[in-house]
Order: C-alpha cells, then sequence, then structure tokens
C-alpha cells in the first residue's frame, strides 16, 4: 500500500508514522517567509535611512541577521516551526522523529547556500520531486524531515445513539471503520449511509435504516457511552 | 470503479498531503509515466518544430506545444488512475488508450478551457467519469467546492517551478563562464536575442520541454491525488473498504463454522461429505490467507448489497425510472451544497489622508555620524573581547571537537561486535564443558548465553511448561518459580541477572564468581540428561 508516511521504528518497537511534506507547501511557506523577511527589512531600511552612511553599515548588518538566522532561530525555538510553515501548517523536524537541534538547523539552513544552486533553489526542488520523502539536499545531510503538522483536528462527535454492546469480536480498524461511520455518516446522503450499512449486515443482520442506526448504537456502544 | 483493489492507503487527508499523495503516485509509476510521456511527446516536439521551421517561425513551436499540454497531461492520468486501483498497464496499452480518448473532452480542453486555473482536479473528473456535458459541470463543482483553493495554489506552483527550472538551465549555464568573461558574453546573448537566430529558438524549444516533461507529470499526480481525497471524502470510501473487509471476514468465518460442523457430522465416510469436507478445506484456506490481512484478491463471498433489477424494475439503463432516480440523486442537497456569507461593510469610507510628497523627514545624518563612530567602536570591543572569550575558554571547548570526532568513530558499524544467533542450534552433550571452553576462549558473552540457553532449558524441561517463541528474561524467570525446589529457583534467577549483565551492560562475572555459579548450576541441573531439541529462546 502506497502512503506518504516515513514510518521509524522506535528502540520500542513504536512506529511513528511521520507525515513527509513535499515541494508544492513548502515552497508557498518559503514564498511566506521571503516576504516576511523582504517587510522587516524595507522597514529596518526606512529605519536606518534617516541615519546616513552609518544606517547603511547597520542596515547591512541586519540584512545578514535576517536572511540568515531568521529560519535557525525561528525553527529552533518555534518547535521547528517559521512564521510560513506555520501558515502552512508544517513543521521541520529531526529525521528519528525528534526535535530539532541547533546544529541540524544550523546545518540545514547554511546548506540553502547549495540548494539555492544555480537560481531561486532549481537544485533543491528537483531533490524535493524526486525524494520519496521531499527533503532538499540540506535536509538529507542534516537529516531532517519536513512534515505535515497534525491538524487542529474539528472534533466531530459522534452521532448519539443508544449504545450497543457487539456480539462479535471486532478488530482494531473494523472498530475504528465503526466510529469513523458514526462521525461522518450523518455527512453523506440516506441512500449512501444505508448502502454503507448493508455492507456491515453480517454483523449488524439488519439491512436499511435500521442497519444504519445499529451500527450508530455499536459505534456509541464502542465509545463507551451510557445511554 | 472496485474500492478493494486500491493500492493506496485511504484516509481523511487534508487537501495538501492529499497533493504529497498523488505526487508519490507519479514517482511509484514513474518509468511507465514517463516511457508513455517521452513516446508520445518526443515526436510532438520534432514535429512541432519542423512545422515552425516551414513557416519560418520557430518560436511557434514552443507556443504550440505548450498549448497541447492537456493532451500530454492524458498519459499520466491514464497510468494513475488505472495503477491506483491495482491495474498496472503495459506501454501499449497507454499509447492506445490515447486514441481511444477521442477528443470528446480535448477540443474543450485546447480551445476555451485551455487556460482554466484548476485543470488538474478537472480532467479526472470529465475523463473518468464519463458524463454528459451537464452532468460532469455539476460534478465538477461538486469536487471543488472545498478544494479549488487549494487546487488553484498547486497549478500556480507548478507554473512556478516551471518558471524555477527554466531559469535553473540558464543559471547552469551560467555558472560555468568564468567572471572575466560574463561581460562579453553577455554582450554577445543579448545580440542574438535581437536577431533572433533559429538555433536560439530552438534551444528555447528543447528547454521549455524539458522543464514540461519534469513538471508536469507530477502536476497531474498531485491533481489526481487531490480528486480520490475528495472523492474518499464525498463517499467515505474508506469506510466502505473497512466494511467491505469486514463482511468477507465475517461471512467467510460463518461458513467456517458450518463447514466444521460438517465435518463433525460426516462420521460415516461417505463421497458426499468427502467432497463437502474438500471444499470446506478450500474455504478454510481462503479464510486463513484472508486472515493475514491479505486486502485486494478475497472476494468471493461478497454479495452486491442489492441486485440491479431491485433498484431499476424491469427497465434498462436509460429508461425513464433511470433517468428519475439520477435527477432525484442530483436533488439531494449534499451533493450541491450553498453557502451564505454575511459580512459587514462600512456604510460612509473614510477618506485616506494625503501625505505632503515633498517631505523627507527630519535629518538626522548628525545623530547617525555619532552613532557610527560609536558603532565602530563597539564592534571592534564586541570582535576583541570574543577573541578574548574564545581564547581564555579554550581549555573548556577544544576537548569538545575530540568528543564529536570520538562519537563519529563510535558509530562506525565496524566497532559493533557480531555473533551468530545460536537459537536454533541444539546444546552440545556436554553443556558445562562447552561453556568453560567458550569462557576460556575469551568469548565470555557466547558462553553466558549458552549458559542462560541451558538453564531454560532445564527449567522448562523440570517444570514441563511451554515457552512461546521469543520469551523474554521475565516470562522466563515467571516460569521458573513452577520450579519444585526453593535453591533451583534462586539458581535460575542468579543466571538470568548474570546474564542480563552480560547481555544489556557488558558487565561479566569474574572468572572465579563464574566457576562457582556453572559448579553451582552443575549440581542442580542435571545438564547430561537434555536431548530434547531446543526451545525457541530469544538468545540476543
Amino acid at each position: 500500500m502506497l502512503d506518504t508516511f516515513r514510518e521509524v521504528v522506535t528502540p520500542e518497537g513504536v512506529v511513528l508514522q511521520l507525515r513527509a511534506a513535499g515541494p508544492v507547501p513548502r515552497a508557498l511557506a518559503w514564498l511566506i517567509d521571503v516576504a516576511i523577511r523582504m517587510g522587516v527589512l524595507v522597514a529596518a531600511g526606512s529605519v536606518f535611512a534617516v541615519l546616513g552612511r552609518a544606517g547603511a553599515g547597520f542596515y547591512l548588518i541586519a540584512l545578514f541577521l535576517v536572511w540568515w538566522f531568521y529560519p535557525v532561530v525561528f525553527e529552533v525555538l518555534w518547535k521547528g516551526c517559521t512564521p510560513g510553515k506555520r501558515a502552512l501548517n508544517l513543521r521541520v523536524i529531526s529525521g528519528n522523529g525528534g526535535p530539532l537541534g541547533w546544529q541540524a538547523a544550523f546545518t540545514r539552513d547554511l546548506l540553502r547556500v547549495v540548494d539555492m544552486l544555480p537560481l531561486f533553489y532549481a537544485t533543491g526542488l528537483v531533490s524535493c520531486l524526486l525524494d520519496p520523502w521531499g527533503r532538499r539536499l540540506g535536509d538529507m545531510v542534516a537529516n531532517t524531515l519536513v512534515v505535515h503538522d497534525a491538524p487542529p483536528r474539528a472534533l466531530v462527535e459522534a452521532t448519539a445513539a443508544p449504545p450497543i454492546a457487539s456480539t462479535v469480536v471486532l478488530r482494531q480498524h473494523e472498530q475504528a471503520a465503526l466510529i469513523a461511520f458514526a462521525e461522518r455518516g450523518p455527512r453523506q446522503s440516506l441512500a449512501r449511509q444505508i448502502e454503507l450499512a448493508n455492507l456491515a449486515e453480517p454483523l449488524t443482520g439488519l439491512r436499511g435504516e435500521a442497519g444504519v442506526h445499529q451500527l450508530y448504537g455499536l459505534a456509541n456502544g464502542l465509545l463507551g457511552r451510557n445511554e | 470503479m472496485k474500492i478493494d483493489t486500491l493500492t493506496v492507503t485511504l484516509r481523511p487527508r487534508t487537501s495538501w498531503e492529499a497533493i504529497e499523495l498523488g505526487m508519490a503516485l507519479t514517482r511509484h509509476h514513474a518509468r511507465l509515466i514517463y516511457g508513455a510521456w517521452l513516446l508520445l511527446t518526443l515526436p510532438a516536439l520534432l514535429l512541432a518544430n519542423a512545422i515552425g521551421w516551414a513557416l519560418h517561425s520557430l518560436w511557434a513551436a514552443g507556443l504550440l506545444l505548450w498549448w497541447l499540454k492537456p493532451l500530454f497531461d492524458r498519459v499520466p492520468l491514464y497510468v494513475l488512475s488505472r495503477a491506483a486501483f491495482g491495474d498496472i498497464p503495459s506501454l501499449g496499452q497507454t499509447l492506445r488508450a490515447q486514441r481511444q480518448w477521442g477528443g470528446k473532452w480535448m477540443w474543450s480542453y485546447l480551445i476555451w478551457r485551455r487556460l482554466g486555473p484548476v485543470r488538474a482536479l478537472y480532467l479526472p473528473v470529465d475523463l473518468l467519469e464519463g458524463s454528459t456535458a451537464e452532468r460532469a459541470r455539476a460534478r465538477r463543482q461538486v469536487v471543488s467546492s472545498s478544494i479549488y483553493g487549494v487546487s488553484l495554489m498547486l497549478t500556480l506552483m507548478c507554473s512556478v517551478f516551471g518558471l524555477v527550472l527554466q531559469l535553473g538551465l540558464l543559471g547552469l549555464v551560467l555558472i560555468f563562464i568564468p567572471n572575466i568573461y560574463l561581460p562579453g558574453v553577455f554582450e554577445h546573448v543579448s545580440a542574438a536575442v535581437k536577431a533572433s537566430p533559429w538555433w536560439f529558438s530552438l534551444i528555447a524549444n528543447v528547454a521549455s520541454w524539458l522543464v514540461m516533461t519534469a513538471v508536469e507529470p507530477f502536476y497531474i499526480g498531485a491533481g489526481f491525488g487531490l480528486y480520490i481525497n475528495r472523492r474518499t471524502q464525498l463517499e467515505a470510501w474508506d469506510i466502505e473498504l473497512n466494511f467491505r473487509r469486514l463482511r468477507a471476514r465475517l461471512t467467510q468465518a460463518a461458513s467456517a463454522l458450518a463447514c466444521l460442523l460438517a465435518l463433525g457430522l460426516a462420521v460415516v465416510p461417505q463421497a458426499g461429505h468427502a467432497a463437502a469436507a474438500r471444499t470446506c478445506a478450500a474455504q478454510m484456506a481462503q479464510q486463513a490467507a484472508h486472515d493475514e490481512d491479505a486486502p485486494a484478491e478475497t472476494k468471493p463471498l461478497v454479495a452486491e448489497p442489492e441486485s440491479v433489477q431491485h433498484i431499476f424494475g424491469d427497465q434498462p439503463v436509460g429508461g425513464t425510472s433511470f433517468r428519475r432516480a439520477v435527477e432525484q440523486a442530483y436533488a439531494d442537497p449534499s451533493l450541491s451544497p450553498k453557502h451564505k456569507l454575511v459580512s459587514w461593510k462600512q456604510r460612509h469610507p473614510v477618506p485616506e489622508k494625503e501625505l505632503d510628497p515633498t517631505y523627507r523627514g527630519l535629518d538626522l545624518s548628525g545623530l547617525g555620524n555619532l552613532i557610527a563612530v560609536i558603532g565602530k567602536f563597539a564592534l571592534w570591543g564586541l570582535l576583541a573581547a570574543l577573541v578574548i572569550t574564545l581564547a581564555l575558554t579554550a581549555r573548556r571547548w577544544l576537548p569538545w571537537f575530540s568528543e564529536v570526532a570520538a562519537r563519529a568513530k563510535a558509530t562506525d558499524d565496524e566497532n559493533v561486535q557480531r555473533s551468530e544467533v545460536t537459537e536454533q542450534a541444539s546444546l552440545p552433550d556436554d553443556v558445562p564443558e562447552a561453556i568453560r571452553q567458550l569462557w576460556y576462549a575469551g568469548r565470555q558473552r557466547e558462553a553466558l548465553a549458552m549458559l542462560y540457553r541451558a538453564a531454560v532449558e532445564a527449567m522448562v524441561t523440570q517444570t514441563r511448561t511451554m515457552l512461546v517463541p521469543g520469551a523474554t528474561e521475565a516470562q522466563c524467570l515467571r516460569a521458573s518459580r513452577q520450579l519444585a525446589e526453593r535453591e533451583d529457583r534462586d539458581a535460575f534467577a542468579r543466571v538470568v541477572r548474570v546474564w542480563q549483565y552480560a547481555a544489556y551492560a557488558q558487565v561479566f562475572p569474574s572468572t572465579d564468581a563464574f566457576e562457582s555459579l556453572l559448579s553451582g548450576l552443575k549440581q542442580r541441573f542435571v545438564w547430561r540428561s537434555i536431548t530434547s531439541a531446543a526451545h525457541g529462546v530469544a538468545v540476543r
């Protein structure tokens, strides 16, 4: 089965699924970051401009600091997010799923020099398109990964129904499917709900709308609701 | 469409993740896609340039190729739509399909919808669902309603990617020109651009074809990923898939139960019963195969939920009742959602204040000069302070480098000792002697491993327990509580502790302690009598 996870197995045998991010959202996040940096530099420039030639010196220092250390500082101190990544719900993490350290952040952000070649990150883009986890060269060297952060999960309450205990032992993914049906089923048309419930007939022993309600009841039972 | 043959994992994804899924699909089937793509676009490139040559306007060939993109887009779309459902087409099939698809949709895509901003999302709706123009319009609206923005961004970013790669190719050439020649080269090139000779257009055409080849299949793949994800959201495909598997599992489990009953009844061997038993055995084998979670190919007992006749009556597809059913389905408000947005606006907008354009602000350059002087000295001072601090603290940070180097060396694979896992081998006849030999040969870890295995063997024979394959030390200890004598239990616990110290901490007992432990165990467990085959005890 094809998926976009990068699976990392911890020493305890727990499988972590890291949802690697590809070139499109990353490029967008980069554009946002560039816009922010440009804005900061324009503001700084107009402030320093009133100081004459001394201002130019300070401006150059500010240019250097903002341009090169903006991603490093944000990524380390703000849990792997720059403002652009935050906007796109992305996050930089270490390749083994851990948080990003100073060394890795410096490595990946200073290696932008390589990814920028020959112009406008063309190397980074090609690498990002070819790599199964969308890493650019800096990411490969620093062993980091840009992942989709867990989305702010809109809590959908499962449809309330009188709970029913299942007489059949259900596997984990089957239980998850039942609960997903109770959460997302009401958004389907009734005909589709019935069609889905008819598929689960061997479980409920019922067809049609009665089957739908039986499934909602079973899901409520699995969720441990009382009445 | 058979959902149970899908080769991608279905789960509710965000739209961005759907794009990654589509790109992963393209990457996975890249060989086939690019093979067909080259076979189709290379002749097109040659033909377009030949036409351009004949018309004395070679630049038009590049434009023509760019304009024909929707035609080429069908190649990745065909491959992905088949491969996603487990039916990977051959190269010949892919090329034949391009002809069979015909021009039904292509006219609109090549004429008035060529510049449509979400082509990658609309192409699957039109080409794969194969409905009439009106229905397709409604479908496009439903599919794109909540993901139009993301698909728009996708198109935008993919065209930016094309531009970036185009400039990248140019930059790649410029990198190889030494700086002193650059002004001369620029003059040459700008003169050439003005004259626009044929070779310049040809290079531009080939470069844009290269870039299109690199980006376009990924763009179409991403659009297909968005489409699949949207259908999953709209129709709860992931739930259907799981319910289908649940159904198959439960019906097969039920038939297996019936099978067992039949076997129980078949006391008198009869021809009919034997046949029943055979079919039962086949079904049980199927069930066993299914329990391995083989997803795709088990559907012998998945009955269609309702028969066609039951729904549509006697009238075949295309009859009035069918049309009425379709219209009823489309009338469902959840298929064509409507939104009402309410927002507040100022009734009398305040006019903006006008600024005096000649006003240049205060002249603060005097203050600037002051700050510059202070800043200059402050920066030099800062540099000096930094150097002095570094020099003074050198004793603290210099060892860090050697530490880092040592750590890099330690992670080298060569420093890892490897020994064969002797899980399956049976124990030697004279266990204490073999252990002692290993110990004095310097292979202490193997010696303790064998000691532990032999102790577990002896414990298992004495207590007559069954250990699971790969039982942990804790499980062995728990089993050893059934040993009759207290001294036996203590001796076994001591072996486990010694082994754990060696295995997990590389701490070995002294030779004296080892000898006393061994001789003590020799009296406790009668090792010579063990001849049974080794249990699968994990020796790490």
